[in-house]
């Protein structure tokens, strides 16, 4: 009967109060989460009597994500922040980019472990303790001054390049204060009151008085622990604060050497349910995922499903995309009309492919009997194809996105979230542990060497395919140019194992031997891009799209909004839940996590009481 | 005769205003104008009401003399027999479902 509008969070605790009187059984909560990733939770009730309110008596929460889009926008040729890619990865050390220095210089926060005082450090009554997102967590009472340093010249271990940044201390208590002592010629000191300061020029710690520390001055008293937040970001405004850790390598792109595919579109409404076979043998393995098989060496196989199903927008334009992994045959996707003519299709795929689409703008009056056409085969015979990730995509258009020297690759779904990493970026600098040999396939002209350090990860080759894409130097070949050919290239050698092979004019070289290619390397680093023989799935939530807004930039090619927007109904007060006057706590239950709690005042009624 | 007070009433935000009566006063109004979250709340069409109140000694009081119209609330005080603030509701009836509002304050005074 009574509506109440509420926001929630995921992730960051606010105070959030709502009331009710006892008795009440009319009362509808909306919730809007902010940072949700899943569509739909279920919200619980703890009474000030511990009695649980059970989630078989709520209804759940129908949280769906909306279509307008305001936190990533692509405009064209302009810089885009693109977020912290690297989400999942950084359980890899080689992944994440621990090699020095640090592939992008830090997202937003700078401020990145290892901080210079250890942890935890119980220095003059003050305890701090380290978080593993970088967070400290403060308390005691101060005998006498009590200092954490977080970077020091001493350690070496800041370095900003020339610009303007801003140090801040986010949940800074009253006693704590934080100084920056950077090359600026100031010292900065601030405090509660005081909880930003911002730089210019050199921030670059320079000489032993300059340090970056939080301290607490004697007799200065800490309210049970207090977790602070600390961050240098750059330009001259304090945002939210994010961790260090979780950020993207990526950097801007300055050339055409690599690309990244975006999908746009708005919410997939694509659903396998009701597809049939047109030919050979259709088998619906998932909402988006199908297999089409032939029955027999001269059948076609290909599934089929009518437009009609799907609330098509006349005048709108529509795509339609899938991976397909192709056991035999080929693959297609198609629209074919009430004649079974093809009318628009996507290319024909030979071998496993990342994606296939097809466009096509719908017109109600003669599309409502065409249908979707999933290929088996496209003119051979017998196949079998099984399509994955399928999507039918309002207004879906492609766009590529250029980024240069990136340090992974992939396809990032900006409807969906989901970043699939399939390439993977690697330096070669004549470091002893590259192991580089020389080869018997040295010419007259031009010498040849090769990596005996195999990429690993990387996808499986044959003689005439290289997992190579890309290299700052060299054309790529294949083994069998790399072998008959006297010209400079790149190709992948080693049967089993993936050993980079170049070859490389004798005259580059100061001697023509493995120390001679070393030197080279030294003066002119190798980069290369790989395809990874797994690739990486991350699935980016609203959060992580939003912290690192203003950094990691990216070019975009649109001018599309996109983005994530989590909001939805809930649920019903139920009765149990105001049975009992006083404080209940709740919150709503997603897979695994939960939101952060808001409290429930249960007031008493003035009925008289029942006997 | 009936005298009348105004009162404003949120639905999702308790704010304690304040009406005045009498001990043995029975035709006291209040008319209390509804919200929610600051925006009108319009009272469902057919609910019904009952005023509730009850001091601090534990003594309750009701009136059953309340109708509705758009978003507001008339009602009649019950007749209080003790004096002090008197924490006071409307409970509102709808479709089997039953909501009341945050209190609001009578302060009652003692009759010459």
């Amino acid at each position: 009967m009574v509506q109440t509008n509420l926001n929630l969070n995921m992730n960051n605790p606010e105070v959030v109060q709502l009331h009710a009187k006892q008795g009440d059984s009319g009362r509808l909560y909306k919730v809007n989460i902010k940072d949700a990733t899943e569509e739909n939770g279920t919200l619980r009730i703890l009474r000030p009597d511990g009695v649980e309110v059970t989630a078989d008596a709520l209804k759940s929460a129908d949280i769906t994500p909306t279509e307008s889009t305001d936190l990533v926008t692509f405009t064209a040729l302009e810089e885009v922040p693109l977020t912290k890619l690297e989400v999942g990865l950084s359980s890899s050390q080689d992944l994440h980019g621990q090699t020095s220095p640090y592939p992008s210089g830090g997202g937003k926060n700078k401020l990145g472990q290892p901080y210079a005082s250890a942890s935890p450090k119980d220095s003059n009554g003050i305890l701090w303790t380290v978080n593993d997102d970088g967070s400290i967590t403060i308390s005691g009472t101060a005998t006498a001054t009590s200092i954490f340093f977080l970077k020091t010249y001493a350690q070496q271990n800041i370095t900003l390049s020339s610009g303007t940044y801003t140090f801040s201390v986010k949940n800074c208590p009253d006693a704590l204060n934080f100084a920056a002592q950077f090359n600026d010629g100031t010292d900065k000191t601030m405090n509660k009151a005081n909880p930003t300061v911002t730089f210019t020029n050199s921030a670059t710690l320079t000489d032993s008085s300059h340090n970056v520390y939080l301290y607490v001055n004697a007799g200065g008293a800490i309210s049970g622990s207090v977790t602070v937040y600390p961050q240098i970001e750059q330009n001259s405004t304090a945002t939210d604060w994010s961790p260090y850790s979780n950020i993207c390598p990526i950097v801007p792109s300055n050339g055409n050497d690599y690309a990244i595919t975006v999908f746009q579109g708005r919410n997939n409404i694509y659903d396998s349910s009701g597809t049939t076979n047109q030919s050979g043998t259709t088998t619906i393995l998932a909402k988006d995922s199908i297999r089409v098989q032939g029955a027999s060496t001269t059948s076609y196989p290909a599934s089929k499903q009518n437009l009609s199903v799907y609330p098509l927008v006349n005048g709108k334009t529509y795509l339609v995309c899938a991976y397909a992994k192709i056991a035999n045959g080929k693959a297609r996707l198609a629209l074919r009309n009430g004649s079974n003519t093809v009318v628009a299709s996507s290319g024909t795929a030979t071998e496993e492919s990342g994606e296939l689409y097809f466009t096509f703008t719908y017109d109600s009056t003669e599309m409502a009997n065409y249908y979707l056409s999933f290929f088996g085969n496209s003119g051979a015979s017998y196949g079998d194809v099984t399509y994955t990730d399928i999507k039918l995509c309002e207004d879906g258009t492609t766009h590529s996105i250029s980024l240069g020297r990136s340090v992974y690759g992939g396809t990032l779904d900006v409807v969906s979230g989901m970043l699939t990493v399939d390439r993977k970026y690697k330096r070669y600098t004549g470091e002893t542990s590259e192991n580089w040999n020389y080869s018997s396939w040295t010419s007259t002209n031009t010498a040849v060497f090769y990596s005996n350090v195999s990429l690993s990860d990387g996808k499986s080759v044959s003689e005439n395919y290289n997992c190579i894409t890309v290299c700052n130097q060299l054309p790529i070949g294949t083994y069998t140019s790399l072998r008959d050919d006297d010209t400079p290239a790149i190709a992948i050698t080693g049967g089993t194992q993936i050993l980079p092979s170049v070859r490389i004019p004798k005259s580059v070289l100061s001697t023509v031997d493995v120390t001679g290619f070393r030197s080279y390397l030294t003066n002119n680093p190798l980069d290369i891009v790989y395809e990874l023989a797994t690739p990486i799935v991350i699935d980016l939530t609203p959060q992580q799209i939003s912290t690192l807004l203003g950094t990691n930039n990216i070019f975009g090619q649109t001018i599309r909004e996109v983005a994530f927007e989590y909001d939805g109904v809930l649920a019903e007060l139920p009765s149990e839940a105001t049975e009992v006057v006083g404080r209940c706590i709740g919150d709503v239950l997603f897979t695994n996590v939960s939101s952060m709690p808001f409290t429930l005042n249960v007031i008493p009624n003035n009925q008289e009481e029942t006997p | 005769m009936t005298c009348i007070q105004y009162i404003d009433l949120d639905m999702s935000i308790p704010t304690n205003p304040i009406v005045y009566s009498k001990t043995g006063d029975t035709a006291r109004q209040v008319v209390a104008t509804l919200y929610n979250q600051g925006v009108e709340w319009d009272v469902p069409s057919g609910a019904t009401g009952v005023v509730y109140a009850k001091d601090c000694a534990g003594n309750s009081f009701s009136s059953s003399a309340v109708s509705f119209e758009d978003n507001q609330a008339t009602i009649t005080l019950p007749t209080f027999t003790s004096i002090g603030l008197v924490p006071t509701e409307i409970s509102i009836s709808s479709g089997g479902e039953v909501v009341a509002t945050f209190n609001f304050k009578s302060l009652v005074y003692k009759s010459a």
